[in-house]
């Protein structure tokens, strides 16, 4: 029902006004606290093109569902609920790095068998995220928030028979004072993603079962 | 007119801040210069190495070492390490300017060197702490009005180095350090005054106007 009345000025006022308003406060104030509960980083970025010489070699690569679709959820105590979402970057990350390091790069179906899409591999690839921790200022005592990732590059035959399990430990730290705290967060999260590329580009040729398996080279150094 | 309400403004605004000593050291191991066409890039040492100085403070000696008539020419830091991406992450940048002629020889690397110009690296270390704080400040308010009383005071202390590379050369150029100790205070008898000692900004100011005396303008050793 609408009500009219006459201010003193000749100014209506319509009593539906004064009702929205009314119920517009609760739900602003609801949206507030719950913005204040719950953050959501979803990491978006792109990555620089690695500067390396490629390795001869023929790899497929896999994500699995896991890895391609990564949430992290973690309900802090006095804070809020912090949920991560790395699978859009982890897979432009990864294929960076893979485009980069090898000859030739080609998506494949699973983690090798007899499947003979297989057969000209040199190697399937299939990495995964074993662990994610992050800290926020005020439990580090500092001004920093910092990501920790543990990376782990499963590496099979073309038949699928583990070669190695190579786990990359990767961290990331982002001052609180040059962003809000989201973007603080965010930065730190590819800031760490960056530091498991270099790792892994850097690192792969010298990892001493990649070396003896795919590269033909003694373990030893 | 607008002078004269400026001159009180300004005299008010000098007397508003803390209290500060600075000191600037310069060492110089080799003869420096750089030309019209080359320029420096100013990036900030590793964290992996316990390194915490902020992002703030490294763009701001990046705009402020650019200014006056012997300015020097600024890459942007965030493009350069994506340009040499992974070679100057936190993890695999460069330990010492001997590392450098090896460096950019690898493929890919020169190239991108060469279209950056960059001449000289300059790696800044140290960070801005609070030291000291005392006295107590309290405020309230009433109805009838509210205001502060007391006394409260910090002391922050700025201590930055700038390790200067020569590319070219293949060794260090030299070494600027800036330490600057401040005392801020807030007295309060209803309105608190604050007096603020800015000792990132002046270290910032000091370090960037020795590096461009270092290499603009000293030239041979």
């Amino acid at each position: 029902m609408r009500t009219r009345w006459a201010s003193p000025n000749g100014v209506i006022i319509l009593s539906e006004m004064a009702t929205v308003r009314i119920l517009t406060c609760p739900v602003v104030l609801a949206a507030l606290l719950l913005g204040a509960c719950a953050k959501t980083i979803t990491v978006k970025t792109e990555f620089p093109e690695p500067v390396i010489q490629p390795l001869p070699l023929k790899v497929g690569v896999y994500y699995e569902e896991g890895f391609s679709h990564y949430t992290y959820s973690e309900d802090l105590p006095n804070d809020a609920e912090w949920t991560f979402d790395l699978g859009d970057a982890n897979t432009k990350l990864f294929d960076g790095i893979f485009s980069a390091l090898f000859n030739i790069t080609l998506p494949v179906t699973g983690p090798g068998g007899p499947d003979p899409s297989f057969a000209d591999l040199d190697a399937v690839i299939v990495p995964a995220i074993d662990a994610f921790e992050f800290s926020l200022p005020r439990q580090s005592h500092s001004e920093q928030f910092a990501v920790w990732i543990r990376y782990n590059l499963h590496i099979y035959t073309p038949g699928g028979t583990l070669i190695t399990s190579w786990p990359v430990s990767a961290y990331g730290q982002s001052d609180e004072q040059n962003f809000g705290t989201s973007a603080a967060m965010q930065e730190a999260v590819i800031k760490a993603m960056r530091d498991a590329a270099a790792s892994i580009v850097i690192g792969f040729a010298k990892e001493p079962k990649i070396k003896e398996a795919l590269l033909n080279e003694d373990s030893e150094p | 007119m607008m002078q004269k309400t400026m001159i009180p403004a300004a005299m008010l605004l000098i007397s508003l801040t803390g209290c500060m000593t600075t000191r600037v050291e310069e060492s110089k191991n080799a003869a420096t210069g750089i030309l019209t066409n080359e320029r420096i890039v100013i990036l900030e040492a590793s964290y992996h190495s316990g390194n915490e100085t902020e992002d703030k403070f490294v763009d701001c000696v990046s705009k402020t070492v650019q200014k006056g008539n012997r300015g020097l020419n600024v890459f942007p830091d965030d493009e350069f390490i994506d340009a040499m991406f992974p070679w100057f992450e936190p993890r695999t940048m460069p330990r010492g300017p001997e590392a450098l002629p090896a460096l950019f020889e690898r493929p890919g690397l020169t190239e991108r060197l060469k279209a950056s110009g960059v001449r000289y690296i300059i790696w800044v270390t140290g960070d801005t702490e609070k030291s000291a704080s005392g006295g107590s400040l309290s405020c309230a308010v009433s109805p009838a009005g509210g205001g502060c009383f007391g006394l409260a005071w910090w002391e922050d202390d700025s201590s930055y180095k700038a390790a200067i590379w020569d590319i070219r050369a293949g060794k260090s150029a030299g070494e600027v350090s800036t330490k600057v100790h401040g005392t801020s205070v807030i007295p309060a008898v209803i309105i608190p005054v604050p007096m603020i000692a800015r000792t990132r900004a002046a270290a910032c100011k000091g370090l960037a106007n020795e590096l461009r005396q270092l290499i603009a303008v000293e030239g041979p050793l």
